[in-house]
């Protein structure tokens, strides 16, 4: 059984996808983009989630949230098996389970504005609640990632990168997640503006108390952020444990690849 | 220093019009590149950094929507005087470029092999056995395999291998100035290493300079001679690269350098830059 203390538990996860070509689209043996992974996070804490593109880190993240399909394993959040729950049975964890993408440029409706982008998950999750109280909660959402109120009424092209990763860090905080996947969360940003997010990512998880799986594949940002770390190749987690000791002296052969790839100064 | 730089610009200043609006993407910056030294240019994004070398050799929109003023010196001649002809010869023959993005530089539809041939064809009319030249290009960027890589399409490469081709392409025509835009920015940092590697080796091979162009200060710190950092438009700092990483002078500088997160040095709070000195 899972400890309650860790609020989401991973056992054996799989991910699959079916792969085809050649004569008659035969079937070839499927990728294997996540291969047997197991893996906690605890509640309050960081687990950061590091590797090269088609390690399946992202895939991981997706599959979480079913926005993968699950070859097999279990996913419990706290006591709850959720991996195997489908459609409407899995939506009170939707709640719970929030995401934030790696593209702020491709992650918000352009024909929605921030009031629209920000009210469409209070929507569906807090249905009784009336505009006023939704235009005030958005208000409070703008604040919380320190942007104006009078944002609410623009466009998502009359933004910066950093301040567009601000209202999708206010959209996923819109219907008070505790846990939030984010996919790459600063890749796409400026080193200035980075640093102003994960300073900003840090002190919201104080406040709130909330609980993030961070996947990145910048090292020094992931070790920056993350209490436990852990390193993904190939569809497996090669190494996990404490970011410093990991990352000053890895014992698998591709982190010590990857970590002597970095340059330095 | 060489006492004749390949390339000077001097007071190049970049404006943009659009819907009756300008705006004025770089303020009157000068610059050189020695033969085979590596340049850097540094800054955030907005900073004036690639649209700079962009209008080296046109690669700008032209007049009314892009106005360049200023001149580009080309081994003494100035590029903004001569004829669209003439700029042929020198742009991918003597100047080429690398881009970000292989993916969306190289053209789907053509084989590499074709695409590398094309820019041998049009610079160096007289070679007869191109094929040759392709496949010894590629092999120059330490493709194991050029004969089979030259038949594939873009989309049967890997992001590392499409970078590979384009330097292929960019170097097929010997050129004494290579204008890397962010030749890594696209790719994992074990391939971003092998590339960085790479140039450096071809750099010495050929005695070619190099104008890149990064917002990575870990590798300006490994690859270029002299670094010059841009801040809406302008240089706020240039030097040898030691010294500018070392003892930064400008407090834009410092502060960009102390925002980056570092392996090994846990802080609990990242450095932002103040307001003062913000973009």
């Amino acid at each position: 059984m899972p400890y309650p203390e860790n609020l989401l538990t991973v056992k054996n996860l799989s991910v699959h996808y079916p792969s085809r070509s050649g004569w008659f689209w035969q079937k070839k043996e499927p990728k294997r983009a996540v291969n047997d992974i197991s893996f906690t996070v605890p509640r309050g804490k960081t687990v950061g989630l590091v590797g090269e593109s088609g390690s399946g880190k992202s895939t991981t993240g997706k599959a979480i949230i079913k926005l993968s399909p699950l070859t097999s394993g279990q996913i419990f959040y706290q006591e709850t098996e959720i991996g195997k729950l489908d459609g409407a049975a899995f939506q009170p964890w939707r709640k719970k389970i929030q995401m934030i993408f790696q593209d702020p440029y491709n992650s918000l409706n352009p024909r929605s504005d921030v009031l629209g982008i920000l009210s469409e998950p209070l929507e569906i999750h807090f249905p009784s609640m009336t505009n006023a109280e939704r235009t005030e909660r958005c208000v409070d959402l703008l604040n919380s990632v320190k942007l104006p109120a009078d944002y609410l009424r623009r466009y998502p092209h009359e933004f910066s990168g950093g301040q567009r990763q601000r209202i999708g860090i206010a959209r996923a905080l819109a219907v008070q997640p505790e846990l939030i996947i984010c996919d790459e969360p600063v890749s796409a940003l400026d080193v200035s503006v980075q640093a102003e997010v994960v300073n900003l990512l840090q002190d919201l998880q104080e406040q709130l108390g909330l609980t993030y799986l961070f996947i990145a594949h910048d090292l020094a940002v992931v070790e920056h952020v993350s209490d436990e770390i852990l390193v993904m190749s190939q569809g497996k987690i090669v190494e996990a444990g404490n970011p410093t000791s990991v990352l000053t002296n890895p014992q698998h052969p591709y982190t010590q690849k990857l970590l002597s790839a970095v340059p330095r100064f | 220093m060489p006492s004749e730089p390949l390339l000077h610009v001097e007071n190049l200043s970049i404006t943009f019009s659009s819907h009756g609006r300008t705006t004025q993407a770089v303020k009157s910056i000068s610059f050189s590149v020695g033969t085979g030294e590596v340049l850097a240019v540094v800054g955030e994004s907005g900073s004036g950094k690639s649209v700079s070398a962009l209008s080296l050799t046109r690669l700008l929109p032209s007049p009314p929507l892009c106005n360049i003023q200023g001149s580009i010196l080309w081994r003494g001649r100035d590029l903004q005087k001569i004829t669209e002809e003439q700029l042929t010869q020198i742009r991918g023959k003597e100047i080429a470029y690398i881009f970000q993005d292989p993916g969306t530089s190289l053209n789907p539809v053509y084989t590499i092999g074709y695409q590398i041939a094309e820019a041998v064809k049009i610079h160096e009319p007289t070679i007869k056995d191109i094929d040759a030249v392709v496949h010894q290009s590629l092999h120059d960027v330490l493709i194991d395999d050029p004969h089979k890589v030259a038949q594939q399409y873009p989309h049967e490469l890997s992001g590392g291998m499409q970078q590979r081709a384009m330097i292929a392409m960019a170097l097929a025509c010997n050129p004494k100035l290579l204008v890397a835009d962010e030749p890594t920015t696209a790719l994992d940092v074990t391939i971003q290493k092998e590339i960085i590697d790479l140039l450096k080796r071809l750099r010495q091979q050929r005695k070619m300079s190099i104008l890149l162009i990064t917002h990575n200060f870990g590798i300006v710190a490994h690859f270029a001679d002299r670094v010059q950092v841009m801040r809406q438009g302008e240089i706020v700092e240039s030097g040898e690269t030691t010294t500018v990483m070392q003892n930064p002078a400008h407090p834009y500088t410092r502060g960009l350098i102390a925002c980056i997160p570092r392996l090994g040095q846990r802080r609990r709070r990242l450095t932002t830059l103040s307001e003062e000195i913000k973009p």
